[in-house]
């Protein structure tokens, strides 16, 4: 399916000025762990159609007084856009080429993380399953 | 969520407001009984950060768009907190990752595919 004429021309905004807006919700008071644990142990790539056992952590700080949460892991640190919802919470991660990697965990602990993101000027879709535990 | 949906128009800064569409075709899945061939069409409309998708499946919603660097980014936002999230980047290369509670668990999903332009 070709699809030469798909061209993006936007910069990437101001991402900060954005995710402060967001934060707050039925998830965000359920969510009272200010810190969360996450890993992930399976990994799955649908462009190479495997999926392989994954060796993935990071924190999460909520810092539900500025709701803009931080996400430290493997490849730094970085703001993350809140979405909370009744049943789970979600976090956004807007990458500097453009990508987003994304992050849903419910109240259970049962977590899913997703990156679609660029490797040189190729499209590296992944997705990891694992768990998210709060700790104080 | 409508602070949610406004906060995510927000990433778009002045975003031209002509509508336009793709559609898009996902042959490769994975999820947790591993990856196979699929057959998953899904239709994009939007005009600026406001969308609609349309799936093969007769499934349709509001969609926030958007438009980072090397993607267009869709974002499907649910009241209960889960997501889908579809990517086309530059030259038309797509992702859909859904977040999406079935049953009260998350049934992660993520196809590959490619999207072109309506009417190419």
């Amino acid at each position: 399916m070709a699809a030469g004429s798909i061209r993006p021309l936007r910069a990437a905004g101001p991402a900060a000025a954005v995710l402060a807006l967001c934060g707050g919700g039925a998830a965000a008071q359920m969510l009272a762990s200010p810190r969360f644990v996450c890993e992930f142990t399976r990994m799955c790539m649908p462009d190479l159609d495997r999926c392989a056992p994954a060796e993935l952590s990071f924190e999460i700080e909520m810092r539900y007084g500025v709701s803009v949460p931080l996400v430290r892991g493997p490849e730094g640190e970085q703001a993350a856009m809140a979405l909370p919802g009744d049943r789970v919470m979600s976090l956004l991660e807007p990458l500097p080429d453009g990508g987003l990697r994304t992050t849903t965990f419910s109240f259970t602990g049962q977590a899913v993380h997703s990156r679609h993101r660029l490797a040189g000027d190729h499209l590296l879709p992944a997705q990891y399953h694992g768990v998210c535990r709060g700790e104080e | 969520m409508t602070l949610v949906r406004s906060a995510l128009a927000l990433l778009l800064l002045s975003a031209p407001a002509a509508a336009e569409s793709l559609r898009c075709g996902f042959d490769r899945v994975c999820d947790a009984e591993g990856c196979r061939s699929t057959s998953f069409e899904l239709r994009l409309d939007w005009e600026g950060e406001d969308g609609r998708f349309t799936d093969g499946a007769g499934r349709s919603g509001d969609v926030t768009v958007a438009e980072m660097e090397a993607f267009w980014h869709f974002i499907e936002i649910m009241e209960r907190g889960d997501l889908v999230l579809t990517s086309v980047a530059e030259g038309g290369v797509a992702v859909h990752s859904k977040h999406a509670l079935l049953g009260g668990k998350l049934a992660p999903t993520q196809y590959h595919g490619a999207c072109r332009r309506s009417g190419d």
